[in-house]
């Protein structure tokens, strides 16, 4: 809310940098070292974990975006990963694009496929849009799976994307999964930089007004049209970049990685984090994989061992304690996981004096 | 500027399937002035400023702003040359602070691009940061320094109306429509306010559309006072002279008194 | 504060979560003693095809038990791994990724066509040899694709060109004999058409397509275009429901010809019985026996089945872990005491003549090809019951390599 007393800012560039604390900026050097020699210093299976923490960061960004942030409720995320996934995946393979380029590609044909998502948005609302956004994704499935289509994109088998290239270097081999990781936290480091920064400019505090009050948005000038088509536009260039990158590592691109499923984990990320926090989508992201993770890898080490038989049953049960987990939180604390530390923080700013 | 009227409204007519809201009004808002419409529950006045900033399509009749037609202009379109409003109810961005709340007022005055706003680098930054000082200006005229950065759905109703003004403040609008801006006050809040519009008109010179209930308020503001009843213009004119017309008491206390 | 110091439980517990994930490998690293082999399955154990892969690992733990209680391979025990893929390449990478840090792995095995594609690349780099469960083809390819050994069960593919040379030798009819095939364009089929329609034609069929899409309610026009061609033999290419709508649409319409049908996911008798009558006098193609089927080789699944659930009921899926695992211990008996994952390839390149008491026919690999098999077995169902009628042997020609 305020800074912890002593911060001044001498001038208005200095209040709305990022870090604007010695501690919150020995935080940032610290942090970033951490995640920089993680992979270095961890068991490779903690570095694709984190990989697929990173492609839902920059995803679930990108529905926060539209929903947390611009207030306009969408099921067709999943469907926009697919057309990011599929469009680099089609600009790497027939147009021997490299990874960079194709995964922009990627990003900059799910933003169009988003425009167009997001047209019926200036005249439904709420519940009536979801619908509407659910049947562009079954739509985009439609278009996926037709006759003359489908071969091209290798459904529904897979379509094997060729290996992350960086100029020169190929990235493949025993260090795979380490340079990818680095590759994976510079993208996301890139969207949630670009991000926050979109969400503290003009165009970030339009789609809150969008999503406060339609009406005083109008009045203060603001196309209410035009940006909700561009948070529709923006939030899928994210859902699409992930999508991209999210097939480039696992190197395979089938239909059924963007089921309808994905949107609901999405969701649930960004309900979890907090709606209209880019910390929200970060922490949402970090907290659901950390957990499905964690679910399987318990039951697997230690009920396994007592009967392989039950062990079997608790993978499908898995999916309950998951859902029960984010009621919990949702229910304690409707705004997700970052209000509640903003809560821990105060209350340690004032600590040991209550209230 | 087309000199003397900033606002004409000719003939206007608006109804809703039978009823009708507005009919056969036509009224002038000279340049500069702090003109009020008053009038009893119902009689329009809300309407009139729907159709002012095209919420609402009259069906028949025509606004004219600064001598150019804007009857079919949308309403952000309006806004952005030079209409600001003030809703009634308190239509603040709960969720923001106060200076973001006043920096969306910057809206239209700013222009980067997406791509620029993504890497805050350039005109984004420079934009920001100059029209963060000029927001930061309007907060200070409005006295709302020691609430910059709460959430502004926190606050208290006054302080609520307060921001809702720097917001509309911050369009550095020609024309500013305030709908009932004291409903809800305490005595000291209202005398705060009055002086607030009063500053606003005098030293912005911005011309002022008021909508008020409160009679005293509006006596000591207005320059000129217009009253409707069920949707027709009844008086205008002078404050002193329009609260002494025999119709207006009439309409608002009912026949029987009369 | 009650608020505030409840949410503080919820996130301490999170972070309890947490921190076992995060320390447990760390701390207690698994061990590795050097008497023991490590397997890895990653299955399929939900998602949709949780119910075939669920008999299918009965078969494969059964077999794998009972060589550890006769002592092992070459003394050693085989340890099974087992975790759910859920059917997706995500989760399986997090598996392999973790097994293959944890454990020596000599060989590893997932189920889905997909998840090969996905990982095989990261497979061979770790070296490992690498098997599924899938029939389809594209990976049989040993020279592209080294480190895997497609499921010795033939491909689907095969399945079906046996039927049709089968059918082809016996024709005697005085105009070339006619196939219809039909086909969904959204799961398996697609990787099976292409091969089955070039074949056919090279036989010398000749031959039309009609879709049925997955979730069809209607096939009546597709019936009446293919009895009105005249076709002597359909192949469908289809689920089991879109197989029965099929099937009773051919009989409304009056349809005459020979049917030969998917093994969907070789999950044979709740097929047949879903089925019923309609299925009577339909063929499959494969090679290897259903459950019960009566060969030397049964004794062993009938006496596993008494003795670790007798209550279970089996299908053919229960066979073909059987079989899979007999396959890969072989390879691993070969291998002896070296169980790099190089070693390991190269025993399993070497079984040849590999007698499944029955249950298949002789099996056996190469460097350069990894079909296990080319001689499949020609099904038909008669009163319910499967009955073998004839044995064919294809070519082990390069042209279907991978198809």
């Amino acid at each position: 809310m305020s800074a912890p007393s002593g911060i001044y800012s001498k001038s208005y560039e200095d209040e709305i940098a990022i870090a604007r604390t010695p501690i919150e900026r020995l935080a940032l050097i610290i942090g970033s070292i951490l995640l920089l020699v993680f992979p270095l210093i961890t068991p490779t299976y903690y570095s694709v974990v984190a990989i697929y923490i990173f492609i839902a960061i920059i995803s679930s960004i990108g529905l926060n975006i539209l929903t947390g942030f611009a207030g306009q409720v969408s099921l067709g995320h999943s469907a926009l990963m697919a057309v990011g996934a599929y469009a680099a995946a089609v600009a790497a393979r027939y147009a021997g694009l490299q990874f960079l380029p194709a995964i922009f590609i990627g990003g900059l044909a799910a933003a169009c496929a988003g425009f167009v998502f997001g047209a019926p948005s200036l005249r439904i609302k709420g519940f009536y849009l979801a619908i509407s956004t659910l049947l562009a994704h079954y739509i985009i499935f439609f278009i996926i799976h037709l006759p003359s289509v489908a071969p091209l994109l290798g459904v529904p088998h897979g379509f094997i994307l060729p290996d992350v290239a960086l100029g020169p270097f190929t990235i493949s081999g025993t260090f795979r999964n380490l340079y990818f990781y680095y590759i994976a936290l510079g993208l996301a480091v890139f969207s949630i930089i670009t991000a926050h920064n979109l969400m503290r400019s003009r165009i970030g505090r339009a789609f809150v007004a969008i999503r406060d009050n339609e009406n005083a948005a109008e009045v203060l000038g603001i196309n209410v049209y035009r940006y909700k088509l561009l948070a529709f536009t923006i939030s899928s260039f994210y859902a699409g970049l992930a999508g991209a990158t999210y097939v480039y590592f696992v190197r395979v691109i089938i239909p059924g990685h963007f089921e309808l499923r994905v949107t609901i984990e999405y969701i649930a990320i960004i309900l979890l984090g907090g709606l209209g926090r880019i910390w929200g989508s970060i922490l949402g992201s970090f907290i659901i994989i950390i957990l499905s993770e964690g679910i399987r890898y318990i039951t697997v080490t230690y009920l396994y061992v007592i009967s392989p038989e039950v062990s079997a049953y608790v993978e499908a049960f898995k999916l309950v304690i998951y859902g029960a987990i984010i009621i919990v939180i949702i229910l304690t604390e409707p705004y997700g996981v970052v209000a509640l530390l903003r809560k821990v923080k105060q209350y340690f700013k004032l600590w040991p004096f209550r209230y | 500027m087309s000199g003397e009227y900033t606002l004409q409204v000719i003939d206007l007519n608006l109804s809703f399937g039978g009823v009708t809201a507005v009919q056969n009004l036509s009224f002038r808002v000279p340049s500069g002035q702090i003109y009020s419409i008053i009038g009893p529950n119902g009689a329009g006045k809300t309407s009139v400023l729907n159709c002012i900033n095209g919420f609402y399509k009259p069906q028949r009749g025509r606004i004219i702003f600064n001598g150019r037609e804007i009857t079919d202009l949308s309403p952000h379109k309006r806004a952005q040359i030079g209409i600001a409003r003030v809703f009634q109810g308190i239509e603040i961005y709960r969720s923001m602070s106060v200076i973001d709340n006043i920096m969306t007022g910057r809206h239209i005055k700013m222009n980067a691009n997406p791509i620029l706003c993504a890497l805050f680098i350039g005109p984004a930054k420079h934009e920001e940061v100059r029209n963060r000082a000029i927001v930061e200006e309007i907060i200070d005229f409005l006295n709302l320094e020691k609430y910059r950065k709460f959430p502004a759905g926190a606050l208290p109703i006054g302080i609520q109306k307060r921001v809702a003004l720097g917001r509309a403040l911050a369009l550095e609008p020609e024309l500013l429509l305030l709908d009932e801006p004291m409903s809800g006050m305490s005595i000291e809040e209202k005398e705060d306010m009055c002086r607030y519009i009063i500053d606003i008109n005098e030293e912005r010179g911005i011309t002022i559309i008021l909508v008020e209930h409160d009679m005293s308020v509006v006596k000591d503001l207005s320059h000129t006072v217009m009253v409707m009843d069920r949707g027709m213009k009844i008086a205008e004119g002078r404050p002193q002279e329009v609260f002494k017309d025999m119709r207006v008491v009439r309409a608002y206390v009912g026949e029987s008194v009369a | 504060m009650k608020k505030v110091v409840a949410l503080l439980v919820v996130v301490a517990i999170l972070a309890i979560v947490a921190g076992v994930l995060v320390t447990q490998p760390l701390t207690t690293p698994a061990p590795r003693p050097a008497e023991k082999i490590y397997v890895g399955y990653a299955f399929c154990l939900t998602g949709p095809f949780a119910g075939p892969a669920e008999d299918g690992i009965k078969g494969i733990r059964d077999y794998i038990r009972i060589v550890n209680e006769r002592g092992g391979v070459n003394g050693r025990e085989i340890v099974l791994l087992i975790e759910d893929n859920e059917y997706k390449p995500e989760t399986t990478i997090r598996i392999f990724t973790r097994w293959k840090e944890q454990y020596k792995l000599s060989a590893f095995v997932t189920c889905g066509t997909h998840v090969v594609a996905a990982i095989y690349q990261m497979v061979a780099e770790a070296r490992i040899p690498y098997s599924d469960t899938s029939m389809a083809g594209p990976f049989a390819d040993a020279r592209k694709y080294p480190w895997y050994f497609p499921a010795p069960l033939g491909s689907y593919t095969d399945h079906y060109r046996a039927f049709l040379k089968w059918f082809k030798d016996k024709w005697a009819g005085p105009r070339a004999p006619r196939l219809a095939i039909v086909w969904e364009t959204k799961a398996f089929a697609p990787l099976v058409k292409p091969g089955v329609e070039s074949y056919a034609k090279d036989l010398g069929y000749e031959v039309m397509v009609e879709v049925v899409e997955i979730g069809s309610t209607s096939a009546l026009e597709q019936m009446q275009r293919i009895k009105a061609y005249n076709a002597d033999v359909v192949a469908t290419m289809l689920p089991p429901a879109e197989t029965a709508l099929v099937l009773r649409t051919a009989r409304e319409v009056g349809l005459k010809a020979e049917f030969v049908n998917f093994l969907y996911s070789i999950y044979w008798e709740p097929l047949v019985e879903r089925l019923g009558p309609l299925a009577e006098g339909t063929y499959f193609g494969a090679p290897f026996v259903p459950w019960g089927y009566d060969v030397p080789g049964m004794k062993d699944l009938l006496e596993a089945h008494r003795r670790f659930h007798p209550d279970d009921r089996h299908t053919t899926q229960y066979v073909s872990g059987w079989i899979s695992a007999m396959v890969l211990v072989e390879a691993l008996r070969r291998a002896g005491d070296d169980l790099s994952g190089e070693n390991v390839r190269r025993a399993w390149e070497s079984i040849t003549n590999f007698d499944t008491k029955g249950l298949t026919p002789p099996l056996g690999f190469t460097p350069m090809d990894h079909r296990s098999t080319t001689t499949i077995w020609i099904w038909k169902i008669e009163g319910g019951k499967f009955v073998r009628v004839a044995e064919v042997t294809l070519p082990r020609d390069d042209g279907y390599l991978g198809k």
